[in-house]
């Protein structure tokens, strides 16, 4: 008899689940200034040195900041997918991964205009073989899968569909922080997106 | 990396298979002898269909695991087990070996030891291989603070049973902690290696229903720095009817206290609760519950950030007999941060698991 009324409590409560969880709001983004649309429409970053300018929605400038969401836990991994223009040659876009709320003691991934048709990537200072043949005028469009709970941490970096680094080889110490943000110098960001690791296990 | 990796798991899947082919030929001779050579193939296949826009779902079916078991008593000591498992992972099968130990329940009085590679001997779900879990996913705060499946290691593990009245079963273990949970390299040598401890009781209400809890504790310090302590609850309850699980209800408490390289401290709480009905011998129904939160969290601005990670998933479970389970659940995830639903998605999933052959006795 008691056991029939505790299946009638859990048909019940899926029932009433099921209609309450049916709809909402859909989306693989989670916390962070990370939206899938123009990278300054949202003011919900702070501003930690320099100057960057909401140009129509694009970040401009030469500057650093941090968006203000939290990653939630350094134990965590994310994937970081960003949209820019890089139109100088030696500007340059650094993507700073589980930082403190001054971006330090991360994972740093640093993008910059070596030539006119040349862009290269260093992680953490170390330079990556694999570059990105990409003209002045051409949009960027990046991944960076950051696998911060494993040790060493595991970075997967992509640019459209080259894969530019997938690996722990660089002995990555795992960022410190639960914070991420972006350095601009004389680059372009249209677009940034926050969300669940795209190269899950 | 991934070049290296594929490699290796090419040459250890050759070893691997040389010698399965070795103890196959040899397992009829052995049969013979009564305790001899016991083998078992599983196969555990899922499935899954995103349900709502912009779902992480992906919409197909994979073999999750396929995993070899040998286990046999070594002589009238010991005994062992080696098993392997193939896992889907990036549009490959890895091969990796799951355990091999060797121990023994006979050797010292009330107690039970084992030395190798295996699960480590905490919580709930970690003791459990996957395919003979009664759900489909992993608990979210079982994939945050353990990984999809659970910690392997290598070390030492050692069970008594204290002579007291009520049932109390103390497991302590020690491993080397290079790694822990899922990894792709094989880690470095720790600051402190992983330890860990359950405290055990069974309470036996009726001739039919028992309930099985534990007190855990995991602590390791890697090689860069980065703590962890780790405390824990879980509790298995089960009423059955003859051959029937009549009633299950499955749960576990986990609280990690994390210290970051640089010292930043994230306090995480997360818990499932898992209540099944069973109308007869071959199906079943249950609901999962998922809670999961950073107690500590802080925006860039110092601000406190509320936050909360929910999931639901009801499963319909149909068996035939032990060795055939197929399962189809549906599968809620939610993110609330501040009070209003950062994101939801929804999901269609199935399972089937097959095994082949024995199987070790499973736990309570």
């Amino acid at each position: 008899m008691r056991l029939n009324q505790t299946f009638k409590m859990i048909a019940v409560l899926n029932l009433v689940l099921l209609t309450a969880c049916g709809g909402g709001k859909s989306s693989r983004s989670t916390s962070g200034d990370g939206k899938n649309e123009k990278a300054g429409s949202s003011s919900d970053y702070t501003m930690i040195s320099g100057e960057v300018e909401n140009d129509n929605g694009n970040l401009v400038g030469s500057g650093s900041l941090v968006f203000n969401k939290s990653l939630g836990s350094t134990d965590a991994q994310k994937n970081f997918l960003i949209s820019f223009q890089l139109e100088e040659i030696n500007a340059y876009l650094t993507v700073h991964t589980f930082g403190d709320n001054q971006l330090k003691s991360g994972l740093d991934f640093e993008f910059k205009r070596t030539s006119e048709d040349t862009v290269t990537l260093k992680i953490n200072g170390v330079k990556i073989d694999e570059t990105i043949k990409a003209s002045i005028s051409e949009s960027i469009s990046i991944s960076l899968d950051v696998h911060n709970n494993e040790s060493p941490a595991h970075v997967i970096a992509e640019a459209g569909s080259q894969e530019l680094y997938n690996g722990t080889k660089g002995g990555w110490t795992q960022g410190g922080g639960t914070f991420w943000g972006l350095t601009l110098n004389k680059a372009v960001v249209q677009t940034t997106q926050l969300s669940d690791a795209k190269h899950g296990h | 990396m991934q070049n290296t990796d594929i490699k290796e798991g090419g040459h250890l899947r050759q070893v691997f298979y040389s010698l399965s082919l070795l103890i196959l030929l040899c397992a009829s001779q052995l049969k013979a002898d009564n305790g001899g050579l016991q083998i078992s193939i599983s196969g555990d296949l899922v499935g899954e269909i995103g349900l709502s826009e912009d779902s992480g779902a992906e919409n197909r079916l994979e073999v999750r695991e396929a995993e070899l078991i040998f286990y046999a008593p070594v002589n009238h000591l010991f005994d062992a087990m080696l098993s392997g498992a193939a896992h889907y992972e990036e549009g490959s099968s890895f091969f990796e070996t799951h355990e091999a130990y060797i121990g023994s329940s006979k050797l010292i009085p009330r107690s039970r030891f084992k030395l190798g590679q295996f699960f480590l001997g905490f919580g709930r779900l970690n003791r459990i291989h996957r395919h003979d879990w009664p759900f489909i996913s992993s608990p979210k705060v079982h994939e945050e603070f353990f990984d999809e499946e659970g910690v392997i290691d290598s070390g030492g593990e050692y069970s008594v049973l204290f002579p007291t009245q009520i049932y109390l079963d103390l497991t302590v273990g020690l491993t080397s902690g290079y790694t822990f949970g899922h990894t792709h390299n094989e880690g470095r040598k720790p600051a402190v290696p992983t330890h860990y401890a359950r405290l055990a009781t069974f309470f036996e209400f009726t001739d039919q229903w028992g309930t099985e809890t534990g007190l855990n504790f995991v602590r390791r310090k890697d090689g860069n720095g980065v703590e962890f302590n780790i405390f824990g609850l879980d509790l298995t309850s089960k009423i059955r009817h003859g051959k029937t699980l009549k009633f299950l209800l499955q749960s576990e408490v986990w609280f990690r206290h994390l210290i970051s390289a640089s010292g930043t401290v994230t306090e995480s709480l997360g818990a499932y609760l898992y209540p099944q009905y069973g109308f007869n011998e071959w199906l079943q129904l249950g609901s999962r519950f998922d809670f999961f939160t950073n107690l500590n969290q802080q925006d860039a601005t110092g601000a406190s950030e509320g936050n909360l990670s929910f999931a639901w998933e009801p499963t319909i479970t149909l068996r035939s007999g032990e060795f055939a389970t197929f399962r189809a659940a549906y599968q809620y995830k939610s993110e609330i941060l501040n009070g209003e639903i950062e994101s939801a998605e929804s999901a269609f999933l199935f399972q089937a698991v097959f095994i082949i052959g024995s199987h070790p006795a499973h736990e309570f």
